[in-house]
């Protein structure tokens, strides 16, 4: 009789659960799950991410029942430590964000099992779609934990407005740029000709030691550890101590760019994506104007040295979470990476698109037409990159966000007490090998 | 439980239902009736209570009586917040005012020295930085400002829009400390940003342009020493250059004399708006909080902020002013782009809200609000409708579960096995029969006659197939052996029965046996 009966019962509790459940399983454009976003795309600067953000909310967001919600604009140096104090429960760190953009020394601090993996959403049909190698750097244990975006390269921003000045005054031109040889040359000549100012700034110390080692042949890394008897970091990193106690390195504790805007310093190495951050002009100290004019180089390299240039870009994670918010999350990924909305972004933003095709197309600058000069400049010079140098991917490890943060702050350190003792006095080359030792002995203690 | 079976007795049902015929309306038929309209009754007693209950989906008792507690305590919370920014700025604006005035008479110089003199203006920066930035660190905003009446070049074009001064901004608002925030140096002369060490904010600026700060000639036109009375609240300003958008606070600073020395004041940008008063609607519908000025009709997203859903840059997709009706519980705000449905409540920011008239609205898209109570009417229905069918499920297996018994015995009763059973009333009956037996001889006697021949010249009405039971019951066949012979469902035969009965105007197997033995030899092998 019951066994009738439930035969019977099925097939109306079914049509039931049809009738009540005609849409995405997961979403519910009525109750929309709603995503916290972190992202570093314009924090001090207009932001095309948030403008994304909110075409996705109006269209198909609201067509699938997602609504993103961007709670906190940072970069990519300053989004890795409320993240990791976050995800340890730090008090005051407040919650994780349920998407954020990084680097993998966040994912690798923070330990890659706490996130979620982004191909139980993303089909092999849609992997092959982009550039392989940027899926790849965001692979940790077989599990595609970063989903990548947009990214970058590093190249060498000058400011032509006053360079040119220089230049016709001192005889440097753009070619002594070329190389770090030119460049402490080049940057010695302006601090005599500015009446004491440095000349350029480098965003990231520890990548200037580590790309330049590796391409004049070294090891930088023992094992997690920094190779302080690679005689080339020895020496690359002798040759920038001495431009900075002499006063012709920025030291300020900032991004080129802002050091640029004020006039802090000439020349800057730094991201693709810095175009994002610099003003159309120039303030001066009387309040006039002037406009600003940016010449975008390749990142010098050391005479003998092979051409290496870093490809980094932060990229998209989430943590584990609701099976509604991380399908949602990958709704909205998908989105960010659709060529008609991830090649306008890359455009205003100076990055690079992450599918293969529209790789190819920007890398190869046959597609700059409508872009504002400096964006036309800068994709150029990637065009350069593509063609004359090799990209080195960042050796990422556990532990290496501590370490390269404790590498800046000790050599930052080690600078600014030599400079307030001797007053910016060139060093002997005893003095540069004795800093050298107690750089060591402050990396190497607990 | 075999299909056909199922759909011969609700095919039959729905007849004896058409019919209107009592008569044909079996036991089984009745109860299942009853209990379908009993479910039905219960049905609308359920949904008479939710209404009730105010369960059932309506506009008045649904969002917006939502919507009116929920503003009630976002209007509360923008209000207490403003109240105390203002006290903050009133704050400032004294301390710096007396630490500017110091400043001024140990150098000997007064407000009218300041223009031309960078080094004065540095002296007075320099002197702000400190309150400035313990002011940051006290008060709940995203960025502190002070702007002296003098420029640091008035021989440039545009020099009487140009105004020295010192603009401090939380870098990272979600993620600061809360004790030692990193800051922004975002307006100032570059000596004072770069002695106090913290970053050049990217679109850092010597002086503020008047052009986006329209408050200063508000303030130092309306400038008292009293300052409770001429503090403002700018409609959302763009921070040049960048995404950020702020509703700003200005108060005069005024020395000792009575004289207008400039402002300050401090501002909330939208994405700290958002953080400290974020919205949940329970309902899960997406809403969307406003704080913005109301011109006439128009409700001017693109002067205020806004958190809640759809908060990052709403003002921006909503630029154009939105059209209000005020029609029923919720008002409908119009925009080319979407309708939204919402509540409004005025709010007084400060004492010069004469030029701006602000509210707090909550709003959600109208799409979604129809959506939202479609989606409660289209479950009520799937509930509706799966109550209804699982009744009539089960008034159906209910009437078998109690009627087959009953009928089994009838069928046992009519082949003649009189045995007794379990269930009393049934029992009784057959004993009543088995009496009424013992005298059925003389009740075959008493037949009347005419009626026999209305039975014999009725029998030519009957069917084919009720012809072949007829035929059967004349050998003396049972109901049950009739059906093995024909082949066919005991319930089938029992319909037979049934309009045999009515066509030979018999009311029992009885009487028609009676009729049958009446029959000679010639008159049965003609009939058959």
């Amino acid at each position: 009789m019951f066994a009738r009966f439930f035969s019977l019962l099925l097939p109306v509790v079914c049509t039931a659960l049809l009738l009540s459940g005609c849409r995405d399983s997961l979403l519910d454009p009525g109750s929309p799950v709603r995503l916290s976003f972190w992202h570093v795309y314009g924090a001090q600067a207009d932001s095309p991410m948030n403008r994304l953000v909110e075409r996705f909310n109006l269209t198909e967001g609201k067509e699938k029942g997602i609504i993103v919600n961007v709670t906190s604009l940072s970069n990519t140096v300053a989004i890795h430590f409320p993240l990791v104090a976050a995800a340890k429960g730090e008090p005051g760190a407040g919650v994780l964000p349920d998407i954020f953009v990084t680097y993998p020394k966040t994912v690798l601090t923070i330990g890659p099992e706490r996130f979620a993996d982004w191909n139980e959403h993303i089909s092999p049909e849609e992997r092959k779609t982009f550039v392989p190698a940027f899926l790849e750097e965001g692979v940790f244990n077989g599990r595609q934990v970063m989903f990548p975006v947009a990214k970058s390269s590093r190249a060498l921003f000058v400011n032509a407005t006053i360079f040119d000045r220089f230049s016709a005054e001192t005889g440097l031109t753009y070619d002594d740029l070329i190389t770090w040889e030119g460049m402490f040359k080049a940057a010695e000549a302006y601090h005599r000709w500015s009446g004491g100012k440095a000349f350029f700034k480098y965003d990231e110390w520890m990548h200037y030691s580590l790309l330049n080692t590796v391409a004049l042949g070294g090891e930088f890394f023992s094992g997690r550890k920094v190779n302080f008897d690679s005689p080339q970091f020895a020496s690359v990193w002798k040759k920038l101590a001495r431009a900075a106690l002499s006063g012709h390195v920025c030291m300020l504790n900032c991004f080129s760019t802002a050091a640029m805007t004020v006039g802090e310093t000439l020349c800057g190495v730094e991201s693709t994506a810095s175009i994002l951050y610099f003003k159309d002009f120039m303030t001066f100290p009387d309040n006039t104007h002037l406009p600003l004019k940016l010449r975008i180089l390749p990142v010098p390299r050391f005479s003998g040295a092979k051409p290496l240039t870093i490809l980094a870009g932060s990229s998209l994670c989430m943590p584990k979470s609701t099976k509604a918010k991380e399908y949602a999350a990958s709704v909205f990924a998908r989105w960010l990476t659709k060529e008609e909305n991830n090649v306008p972004f890359v455009l205003a933003t100076g990055y690079l698109p992450v599918k293969g095709e529209a790789f190819s197309h920007i890398i190869k600058a046959d597609s700059l037409d409508g872009l504002e000069d400096k964006a036309q400049e800068l994709y150029k010079t990637v065009n350069r990159l593509h063609r004359e140098y090799s990209f080195y991917k960042l050796p990422f490890f556990d532990g290496y966000g501590e370490l390269e943060k404790k590498f800046c702050e000790e050599q930052m350190a080690l600078f600014e007490r030599w400079i307030a003792s001797h007053g910016g006095t060139e060093p002997s080359e005893e003095t540069l090998d004795a800093m050298f030792r107690e750089f060591r002995e402050c990396m190497e203690r607990p | 439980m075999r299909f056909h079976e199922f759909f011969e007795y609700h095919r039959k049902l729905y007849r004896l239902l058409r019919s209107q015929d009592k008569n044909f309306l079996s036991f089984k038929g009745r109860l299942h009736v009853y209990i379908l309209a009993l479910s039905t009754v219960l049905l609308g007693c359920t949904f008479f209570l939710l209404s009730l209950l105010g369960a059932l989906p309506s506009e008045k008792d649904g969002i917006a009586a939502q919507l009116d507690v929920l503003l009630e305590d976002y209007d509360r919370r923008i209000a207490s917040s403003f109240s105390k920014l203002a006290g903050h700025g009133i704050l400032l604006s004294q301390r710096l005012s007396a630490a500017l005035e110091q400043e001024l008479e140990d150098r000997n110089a007064s407000m009218a020295d300041l223009s031309d003199d960078p080094k004065l203006i540095e002296a007075l920066e320099e002197r702000s930085y400190g309150i400035l930035e313990q002011t940051l660190g006290l008060a709940s905003c995203s960025g502190v400002f002070v702007v002296f009446d003098a420029t640091v070049n008035t021989s440039i074009p545009d020099s009487e829009l140009s105004r020295a001064g010192v603009y401090l901004k939380i870098a990272n608002i979600n993620n600061c400390d809360p004790i030692a925030p990193i800051l922004l140096f975002a307006r100032g002369m570059h000596e004072v940003g770069s002695r106090h060490k913290h970053d050049f904010h990217n679109r850092w600026e010597l002086e503020f342009s008047l052009r986006r700060l329209d408050m200063f000639d508000t303030l130092k036109k309306n400038a008292v020493p009293d300052l409770k009375s001429c503090f403002f609240f700018s409609p959302r300003i763009n921070f040049a250059g960048t995404w950020e958008n702020m509703i700003m606070l200005g108060v005069p600073l005024m020395s000792r004399k009575g004289e207008f020395m400039g402002i300050c004041g401090l501002e909330i940008n939208s994405l700290y708006f958002r953080l400290i008063f974020p919205l949940e609607s329970p309902s899960s519908l997406p809403v969307t909080g406003l704080l913005v000025c109301r011109e006439g009709e128009l409700l001017a997203p693109s002067k205020g902020l806004n958190s809640g859903a759809y908060a990052d840059n709403f003002s921006e997709s909503f630029s154009e002013s939105l059209h209000t009706e005020r029609k029923g519980a919720l008002n409908r705000y119009i925009s080319p782009q979407e309708c939204f449905v919402g509540l409004e409540h005025e709010i007084r920011l400060s004492p010069l809200d004469d030029a701006n008239r602000w509210v707090v609205a909550l709003l959600v898209p109208e799409s979604a609000h129809i959506f939202s109570i479609h989606m409660k009417y289209m479950k009520m229905a799937v509930f509706g409708a799966v109550f209804l069918v699982l009744s009539y499920l089960l008034s159906y297996l209910i009437s078998r579960r109690f009627i087959n018994p009953i009928l089994e015995r009838i069928d046992s009763i009519t082949a003649g096995k009189a045995e007794r059973t379990e269930i009393p009333e049934i029992d009784d009956l057959i004993e009543y029969l088995s009496r009424s037996d013992a005298s059925a001889p003389a009740q075959e006697a008493q037949a009347d006659m005419t009626e026999y021949h209305a039975f014999l010249s009725n029998i030519e009405t009957l069917s084919k197939a009720e012809r072949a039971v007829f035929n059967l019951y004349m050998k003396g066949l049972s109901a049950q052996e009739i059906a093995d012979h024909l082949h066919l469902s005991i319930h089938t035969v029992k319909s037979h029965n049934r309009r045999i009965y009515t066509k030979l105007n018999v009311s029992s197997r009885k009487e028609l046996l009676i009729f049958i033995n009446m029959m000679g030899p010639a008159e049965r092998s003609q009939q058959s």
